[in-house]
């Protein structure tokens, strides 16, 4: 049982939703790169560098949890189990990025469900970063 | 050009870091912030994101990989083991055979003070 009061996120991380049509494929939404946004997380992380750091761009994985939403998988019921971004282009922040999220891949083995979601980061037609995220979730009710 | 391995011990964890975390980064799992949530899921306590273990390594991959004067072209890692508040904690780095042409690669590894490995990937970047 939790006992902790639930935090809340100072600001949003996200800006409009494009696309959130439950048939298709891809939730698609603005990722504003806001420099004070990358000044706080920096702070958080113990990031002195003057770049955006390289792991930033999970600041924007509204379109993670919303796909696990979607599936009905909870957060306390998943493990984070790998992390890969490919950095195709260096923008520096005062931007606003678009992200289109999908879920790439996804295996059942016995009570667990194993996601992989992949994210692209772009400004216009340019691509910046893409991210794919690896879970593993338990699969409600297989453990009975 | 990266030679040899490199070290660096990092600052441990602390429980106002992971509620800070939890809020700049939108990972508000209880796990991260409520020790009875944790336990109820077979941990000991509070455990750190995975994704703020990987931003200790990442601050590491950005010492050996100045954006001065490397472009960061991939980094990734996998989640081996729980990271707990307080752990003792260290990066450790070890050039590899370059994959690409013009890009330096190394191995990545965030250590606890049992030495095991808690995350571990790879970072490559392209020299400007």
């Amino acid at each position: 049982m939790a006992t902790a009061p639930k935090i809340e996120s100072t600001f949003p991380r996200v800006g409009r939703i494009l696309q959130q049509d439950a048939a298709a494929p891809v939730i698609q939404y603005e990722a504003p790169l806001v420099p004070e946004h990358v000044a706080k997380f920096s702070k958080v992380i113990g990031y002195s560098g003057q770049s955006v750091p390289p792991t930033f761009y999970t600041f924007f994985r509204w379109g993670e949890f919303e796909w696990l939403r979607r599936m009905g998988i909870p957060l306390e019921n998943i493990v984070h189990t790998e992390q890969v971004y490919t950095y195709h282009s260096e923008i520096d922040p005062g931007v606003v990025l678009i992200a289109e999220t999908e879920v790439s891949r996804v295996r059942e083995r016995r009570t667990l469900k194993m996601i992989t979601m992949a994210t692209r980061l772009k400004f216009g037609d340019r691509l910046i970063v893409t991210s794919e995220t690896s879970f593993l979730a338990t699969i409600k009710g297989a453990e009975k | 050009m990266i030679t040899g391995p490199l070290t660096k011990s990092i600052p441990a964890f602390t429980r106002e870091q992971l509620r800070e975390y939890a809020a700049i980064s939108g990972d508000d799992n209880l796990i991260h912030y409520d020790d009875d949530a944790a336990r109820a899921v077979g941990f000991d306590g509070v455990i750190v994101h995975g994704m703020l273990s990987m931003a200790a390594v990442g601050n590491f991959v950005d010492s050996v990989f100045p954006p001065a004067q490397f472009q960061l072209v991939k980094f990734d890692s996998r989640f081996r083991k729980v990271v707990y508040p307080g752990d003792e904690l260290s990066c450790h780095a070890i050039p590899l055979e370059p994959a690409m042409e013009g890009v330096q690669t190394i191995h990545v590894e965030l250590r606890n003070g049992r030495g095991e490995i808690v995350c571990e990937g790879a970072a490559s970047a392209r020299p400007r």
